[in-house]
């Protein structure tokens, strides 16, 4: 038996070993008794010879080494006693707690989902993502060529293995149900080897799959398997049509595989050797290179190889490769953006955490104030021996207790916070994948519990020193009514922070929310609203021919000219919101090398496309029917184009050429307004629009109607329109304008509707501070009050009395607080990405509204002061 | 009870009781006697020290406790010398006789 043992065996038996002793000791008395003859002198001479039994028992226990236990469960024991006994308090401080603690469990819970998370793949640091550079172009992960992947597969040392995917390859599912267009993913043999992921049922990729021949085989998603073959477990094997072609289902991956970069409902193998053979194959930059680490290769070797590897491709191949670079980042880092997402969530952590040190100013004040309460205690407990530490502790242990329930009550409200975030994070597909990761996990665990601890120290450390110093002397000679601590120099402090930090959320929130709504009203500079959208692409070997596509959306055109409910109709190679730039040159000035030629959003467009969008034409003319292939090649420029590339010039009649395969000059025949191209508050952009007639037709097209009424009502209509003239052409994001803007923008709204609601948070936690510090002080004063009254102080009197000391506290505190909220536009500008706003009527309306609350906090408790009935004060001892 | 009592020296405790108990089990009471009677009244255990040292050794594993009839039927409790604490009591008597015939040779040279 082990010391160890035996010291834990006597914790669980303390009971009788304090029995046991106790009797030793009778026996003992006794026995001595009656050597000494029995006789009460001989009791008593044998009582007094032992001496102070109670401290024998104590010396006992101790050798036993659990006195530091016995301590704590004695403090806590008193700790629990004190809060049972103040219900009201009790609950104040652990509810105002609990909120901190959820608040901040809750964005903490998105920090640990999206940024501490790794992919559901084998040994996720090790699977990284080879991405294409290009600083001139801004682009930090583009896509790669099939020649480029072909010969680094081959030439590198860093990678086990590499794979190609396709990520965005859309295929039309018939058969068995309804035609369905389904976003797939074309992936070499090697993909899900080189992830280490395998199959839910069935298998994943054979080698040599992805070789013309063997390559229809398909794989689904778990969420496809469920829904469109009803979770069938004999599915494997089955035939399916994708684009018209028999597919053998071999396998289904599980729920857990998600690539939250992108959302495929099934992958297919992707066959290279025999595409894009032509001249063009290096620009055809068309996937997403995975590859895994070789073991004892790190990320950065990886990195340097693959860029030498570029380096060669863009010294062999200057034409197309010059400027272009290669990098490797790890699937985590390229799955989610971390440079986007992290200011964000930096800003909200912020935010709540403001929140949490508000929280714990008031717990604070409490205690402070309580502890006031409590000096008469103190001082006799110290009066009696207890040491300093020993009173501290025992106030850190309440406090301890306070986080232990506030935390307890916090998780719980964080667990349901949670599934709030997570029903908000569904503003789009994409998010909504990526707010799966969103859970009560571990890391949210242990930083809920550390959280609680750091708060415990925060708010307890400062009341218990302060107490701790308590003379015993002078409190107990003052009766303990009006002891230093009442002066609450402390409190206002604290209350003073609070107000200011307060005043730092509520600003720093209504920036943010005043940006998102001046983005809001800002103009698009095309009617939004009422457009329909949907894409077309022909990638049926039918429409390989240019001619052929343009007949084809030509008929489609006329089609949806004649529906009945549809204003205008048109076609173009883009929309405002995934328009392209382009390089272009202006004739008569000199000639520039391609890198450096100004860069303009271009579309080509049916003349339609301006009135389905709205788009006001300023001088000139627009596009007509006429502008087709056998006419003169012309173009629209916008306002901003003018500006900047014709500043104080008449540009129609001028002639400019779009750096693309149709190398011809256009004559400038019309202007018109700007265009928002893409959401989000970017300085205006040149634009240029082209007849799409004039140049051979792309096989992506975007249809747009502009519609009477609901928008919505249209798509059929317009599926139909497309499918009388090819009734297997599938029909891809039907969606209107107006809801796109929802799912790129609905992250705005929801972040700032958090920020919001800290902001709000954080003031009534102020408000409840300073509320709690005038009614403090007005309670200690009740008595002085009782005298000035009776010595003819009117109750304005009393209310300015009081009042006047709470403003001027607040107004100390807010001009503090509107100090430090000063750089906040600056700071926001520097992190957030195209953040800007007119700030003036924040850093007017934020002070406002913080004081008035604030006036609202103190006046409750100076009216009370006001209504002291004197004869009452002065009674009240 | 008018004798002189004097302490026992400074750990020393320990030993006295393990000697005592080589004898045989022996409950606090009796261990005190023993030691009191066998060092001609000189040495008195005093309880307050007594028995915090016994559950030392209880802790140490040297002695065990359990519960039995005294002499004059009595419920007590017996203390006894575990093979441990035998070791022990020979360790703690030979360093104890080292210092003593040291202190013995100083005191005689000097």
């Amino acid at each position: 038996m082990s010391k160890l043992w035996r010291k834990l065996l006597f914790v669980m038996r303390r009971g009788r070993f304090e029995r046991d002793l106790e009797d030793e000791i009778r026996l003992h008395v006794d026995m001595k008794t009656e050597a000494g003859g029995g006789t009460d002198d001989a009791r008593y001479a044998a009582r007094r010879q032992f001496g102070n039994t109670l401290l024998l028992r104590e010396t006992s226990r101790e050798v036993w080494g659990w006195v530091w236990l016995e301590t704590l469960l004695q403090d806590l024991r008193y700790g629990a006693r004190m809060l049972r006994k103040n219900p009201g308090f009790t609950f104040v401080v652990t509810a105002t707690l609990a909120l901190g603690i959820a608040v901040n469990s809750s964005i903490f819970s998105l920090i640990s989902g999206w940024l501490l998370k790794k992919p559901a793949v084998a040994d996720p640091d090790r699977a990284v993502a080879v991405v294409a550079t290009n600083p001139a172009r801004a682009l930090e992960r583009g896509r790669i060529s099939a020649v480029d992947f072909l010969a680094w597969r081959e030439a590198n040392h860093a990678f086990a293995d590499l794979a190609a995917a396709d990520p965005y390859h859309d295929f039309s599912l018939t058969g068995a149900g309804e035609p369905e267009r389904l976003t797939g993913m074309r992936v070499t043999a090697t993909y899900f080897r080189v992830l280490g992921v395998s199959a839910f049922l069935g298998r994943t990729f054979l080698p040599g799959e992805d070789q013309a021949g063997r390559d229809h085989v398909v794989i689904l998603t778990y969420g496809l398997w469920q829904r469109r073959f009803a979770s069938d477990p004999n599915v494997i094997g089955r035939t399916v049509a994708l684009d018209g072609e028999e597919y053998v289902v071999i396998g289904v991956m599980p729920a857990s595989f998600r690539q939250v970069a992108f959302l495929p409902r099934l992958w297919t193998p992707l066959v290279l050797a025999s595409e894009n053979p032509g001249p063009h194959a290096r620009d055809a930059r068309d996937f997403v290179l995975f590859g895994r680490l070789r073991s004892g290769i790190d990320l950065q070797r990886a990195r340097a190889e693959m860029s030498t590897l570029a380096h060669r491709a863009e010294q062999s191949y200057p034409a197309s490769e010059k400027g272009w670079g290669a990098n490797v980042m790890t699937l985590q880092e390229y799955g989610i953006e971390e440079d986007v997402i992290r200011p964000g969530l930096m800003l909200l952590m912020t935010a709540v955490a403001l929140v949490l040190v508000i929280a714990c100013a008031n717990i604070a004040n409490l205690l402070l104030a309580r502890a006031a309460k409590r000096q008469q205690e103190i001082a006799i407990r110290t009066a009696l021996g207890a040491g300093r530490v020993r009173v501290i502790r025992q106030l850190l242990v309440e406090s301890l207790l306070i986080a232990l329930i506030g935390g307890g009550c916090g998780l719980v409200a964080a667990y349901w916070g949670i599934s709030i975030l997570r029903g908000m994070l569904n503003f789009n597909e994409y998010v909504g994948a990526i707010a799966t990761n969103v859970t009560l996990d571990q890391n949210v665990l242990a930083f809920t519990c550390l959280a609680s601890m750091g708060a415990a120290l925060l708010f307890g450390l400062a009341p218990a020193i302060r107490v701790s110093r308590t003379d015993p002397q002078s409190t107990l000679r003052q009766g303990g009514r009006t002891g230093d601590l009442s002066r609450g120099w402390g409190r206002n402090v604290l209350v003073g922070g609070e107000i200011a930090l307060a005043m730092v959320l509520v600003t720093g929130a209504g920036l943010i929310i005043k940006a998102t709504a001046e983005e809001l009203r800002a103009d698009f500079g095309y009617d939004p609203k009422q457009v329909l959208t949907a894409a077309v692409s022909l990638t049926n070997a039918r429409y390989h021919e240019p001619a052929r596509r343009t007949a084809f959306f030509q008929s489609v055109l006329e089609r949806l000219q004649g529906l009945p409910g549809v204003e205008a109709a048109g076609i173009a190679n883009a929309m405002p919101f995934n328009a392209e730039k382009r390089t272009f040159s202006i004739q008569g000035q000199p000639a520039v090398p391609a890198a450096e030629r100004p860069k303009a959003r271009y579309f080509r467009v049916s003349p339609g496309q301006f009135r389905v969008l709205s788009i006001p034409l300023i001088r000139g003319r627009a596009i007509r029917e006429s502008d087709n292939a056998r006419a003169p090649r012309v173009a629209i420029v916008n306002r901003v184009f003018v500006e900047r590339f014709f500043p104080g010039q008449n540009p129609l009649g001028r002639y400019i050429r779009i750096d693309l395969d149709a190398p011809d000059w256009s004559q400038i025949v019309g202007i018109v307004g700007n265009i928002k191209a893409f959401f989000g508050p970017k300085e205006d952009d040149a634009q240029v629009y082209e007849p799409y007639l004039q140049t051979p037709t792309e096989p992506e097209m975007w249809l747009a109607v502009r519609a009477a009424g609901d928008p919505n009502l249209m798509a059929r209509a317009l599926r139909s329109a497309v499918w009388s003239v090819d009734p297997d052409q599938p029909i891809a994001s039907v969606r209107t304008i107006s809801r796109l803007i929802d799912d790129l923008e609905g992250g705005d709204y929801q972040f700032d509707a958090l920020l919001g609601i800290f902001g709000v948070m954080a003031l009534l936690l102020a408000a409840v501070g300073i509320y709690g510090v005038i009614s403090y002080s007005v309670a200690q004063r009740t008595h002085e009050i009782g005298i000035r009254m009776a010595l003819g102080a009117h109750r304005a009197d009393v209310l300015r009395l009081v009042m006047g000391k709470g403003m001027l506290l607040a107004l100390v505190s807010a001009a503090v607080g509107l100090a430090a909220a000063a750089p906040l536009p600056g700071l926001f500008a520097a992190i957030l990405q195209g953040f800007r706003v007119h700030s003036l009527a924040i850093f007017l309306c934020v002070p406002l509204l913080l004081l008035s609350v604030v006036l609202i906090a103190i006046y409750i408790p100076a009216s009370r002061a006001a209504r002291i009935d004197p004869m009452e004060a002065l009674r009240y001892e | 009870m008018g004798t002189r009592r004097t302490e026992i020296p400074p750990g020393t405790l320990d030993m006295l009781i393990l000697k005592t108990l080589s004898r045989g089990p022996a409950h606090g009471y009796g261990i005190a006697e023993h030691i009191h009677q066998m060092s001609e009244d000189v040495l008195d255990v005093e309880e307050g020290s007594l028995y915090p040292a016994l559950q030392r050794l209880l802790i140490q594993g040297w002695v065990s406790a359990e519960w039995g009839q005294s002499a004059n039927n009595r419920r007590a409790r017996f203390y006894q010398l575990t093979k441990a604490g035998r070791k022990q009591l020979d360790r703690e008597l030979s360093e104890f006789n080292r210092v003593i015939r040291a202190i013995g040779r100083v005191i005689q040279t000097a």
